[in-house]
């Protein structure tokens, strides 16, 4: 089982957050004391596919958070259907006033991409965000306490890695019902053990260095040894992991949704878009092709991000 | 190595017990908000006699540990209830769809170990030129892609639009005969992640196989470059790839959902869809936990296979 072998990803990386990374070339980290973030932003803005990523993630997350000041103005209203005139604005291909069609009543495609992206963007932030602090928690406690603890926990582990994912994503929100927060709680619980997994390994491999023996002997509490002393050797491959999980939740969080149960269809997501596709495919392919193609591009932005991140930081992840 | 096994098995347990109890909390009427009696008689407002009958049937008013030692009794008896919709054993309605699952995923599977390991050859081989390029950056598009997504695309355009252009084209939905033509599209869209994964996994094996010494002295020897990756770079490097392939077909037979849903395909995964969508939780569950046993189960077998495969394995597992 892969937590047998705690320091594998950790063992590589720059312990001390003033240290150089060993391959830098000689005149480069002969210079002034870098620190571990310096260094790994030299690396980055040299992978220009990642910094290319960046700028798009940074567009689409401006996009979404700006949409109100605006969409509305521009694009019009992206949930209101105007009856009276429906039947001349419904399934419109592509033209000047909507640059990405109309979809069955009548909306602006564009218009509810831009809104689909706040619903996409905060779905996946939220369900990282749970995801790493509950792996963190749980990691740090089998990784620090071991024995017992560390043995329930990660055979805990074991039953949530041995569920079929969307599968188990798509009973538990059939349980609590459709819902924004509900497919945060989903992904979330669904997410930790592989985030604590990484925190465990990185708590391991900490624990027996002397300085922690000695931050205990001046008499650390716990929770400062946890945060002080092994928080900053792992917070590399907890960046590396975030980015490209929130990526992973932008897709499972379409899954769930195309399927009918994360984001309810009143609100705009991507995935729900999808859904409302499957019966007017043949007449009108642009309501398919769009929310399509901005889900593919915000994922594969933040999987190249990801990839940036984890070389630029030298960071060991399983394949 | 018989250790070794038994302590995989033994392991398996507590897993399995996790998902029963999760999968019998799932349809527990005391965990589930509402009326469980409503729930079972299908939403129906009843008299107090039927609810009362309907209590005492299904044990409603016994202490839940009683009802979940029940529940375990019979599902180690194969026995895991009724469709409240079709009314007929769920192990009936499950066995009869699950051929459907093993041919979409047994044909991704080999879909995936041709052009993965293909993709992940050349790029190795050719590294850093156009086509490393190339497939490294398909292998990234193909893992950010909607499965469902690449399926309806594919439906429109080998579906709709070729039927259209008056050119032959594929049926986009359903299951009919020759099956293998309805076969097709869905294997494609199930294949999709699997194959941008096993190609990156066969690249970096086979990457790091040619910096070894000995591809070195084969080479030495005069063997061209061909023979040398093939003789002696392949079969070191296969090894973990195929080992992705064999945990990948329990992780396809469990992710058929999305792919069975976009398709109409009846399988497994079309099926739980289904009983989600109408309550029909005896199936969820049962559908769950025979897919759940099914991927420990073919874990276990590539393991152990990998075991018999890489000595090397064996004795690490031992040591530990």
């Amino acid at each position: 089982m892969a937590n047998e072998t705690p320091s594998q990803d950790t063992a590589k990386m720059p312990i001390d957050t003033g240290g150089v990374a060993p391959e830098l070339p000689i005149e480069e980290a002969a210079g002034k004391g870098r620190t571990l973030w310096a260094d790994a932003w030299r690396r980055l803005r040299r992978n220009k596919l990642a910094l290319v990523a960046m700028g798009w993630i940074i567009f689409v997350a401006l996009i979404a958070i700006t949409a109100d000041l605006w969409a509305p103005k521009l694009l019009g209203d992206p949930t209101f259907i105007d009856t009276t005139t429906v039947a001349q604005r419904s399934l419109k291909p592509p033209s000047t006033a909507h640059v990405f069609g109309t979809d069955k009543l009548g909306r602006d495609i564009l218009c509810r991409i831009i809104y689909g992206a706040r619903i996409s963007l905060l779905v996946a932030v939220l369900a990282v965000a749970m995801m790493v602090i509950l792996g963190l928690l749980i990691g740090a406690v089998a990784g620090y306490y071991g024995g017992w603890w560390d043995a329930v926990l990660m055979r805990l582990a074991d039953i949530f890695y041995a569920f079929p994912y969307v599968l188990f994503a798509i009973v538990l929100l059939a349980l609590m019902g459709p819902g924004v927060l509900n497919v945060c709680i989903t992904i979330g619980i669904l997410g930790w053990p592989s985030i604590a997994r990484v925190f465990r390994a990185s708590v391991l491999s900490v624990k027996e260095n002397e300085y922690v023996d000695a931050a205990r002997a001046l008499g650390a509490s716990t929770w400062r040894v946890m945060f002080r002393h092994v928080g900053p050797n792992a917070i590399a491959p907890m960046i590396v992991y975030a980015t490209m999980g929130v990526g992973a939740a932008i897709l499972t969080e379409a899954a769930l949704s195309f399927l009918g149960m994360g984001v309810p269809l009143g609100q705009p997501s991507w995935g729900g878009m999808l859904n409302e596709v499957r019966s007017y495919m043949v007449v009108a392919p642009w309501m398919m092709a769009f929310p399509g193609l901005a889900i593919l591009t915000t994922v594969l932005a933040f999987v190249l991000l990801g990839d940036g991140l984890r070389d630029a930081f030298d960071v060991r992840l399983k394949e | 190595m018989l250790m070794y096994i038994l302590r995989r098995i033994l392991q398996m347990i507590p897993v399995f017990i996790g998902v029963t109890i999760i999968m019998f909390l799932v349809r527990s009427p005391a965990v589930v908000p509402g009326d469980p009696v409503r729930m079972l008689t299908g939403e129906r407002d009843v008299s107090p006699a039927i609810r009362e009958a309907v209590t005492k049937k299904f044990g409603l008013d016994q202490p839940i540990y009683t009802q979940y030692g029940k529940y375990m009794a019979r599902l180690v008896q194969g026995d895991l209830g009724d469709s409240y919709q079709q009314r007929r054993p769920v192990t009936t309605i499950l066995f009869e769809k699950f051929p459907n699952t093993f041919k979409l995923a047994g044909t991704a599977l080999l879909l995936e170990a041709i052009f993965g390991i293909a993709a992940g050859i050349l790029s190795a081989v050719k590294r850093y030129s156009f086509w490393d390029v190339l497939v490294t950056l398909s292998t990234s598009v193909l893992v950010s892609l909607p499965v469902f997504w690449l399926g309806m695309i594919l439906q429109y355009v080998f579906g709709i639009q070729f039927k259209r252009w008056g050119l032959p084209y594929l049926p986009a939905t359903g299951i009919g005969s020759p099956q293998i033509l309805y076969l097709i599209l869905p294997a494609i869209t199930l294949a999709s992640v699997s194959t941008a994964y096993s190609a990156r996994i066969a690249r970096s094996q086979l990457l790091e196989v040619m910096g070894q010494d000995y591809m070195r002295t084969a080479a030495a020897k005069g063997l061209s470059g061909g023979q040398v990756i093939w003789r002696h770079g392949l079969k070191n490097a296969m090894i973990p790839v195929v080992t992705f392939l064999g945990l990948d077909l329990g992780a396809m037979v469990a992710g058929t959902i999305l792919t069975e849903t976009v398709f109409n395909w009846p399988g497994v995964g079309y099926t739980i869809y289904r009983a989600i969508t109408l309550r029909d939780w005896p199936v969820v569950t049962g559908g769950v936990i025979v897919i759940v046993i099914l991927v420990m189960v073919i874990n276990l077998a590539v393991d152990i296979s990998y075991a018999f495969l890489d000595p090397r394995i064996r004795y690490r597992k031992h040591a530990s």
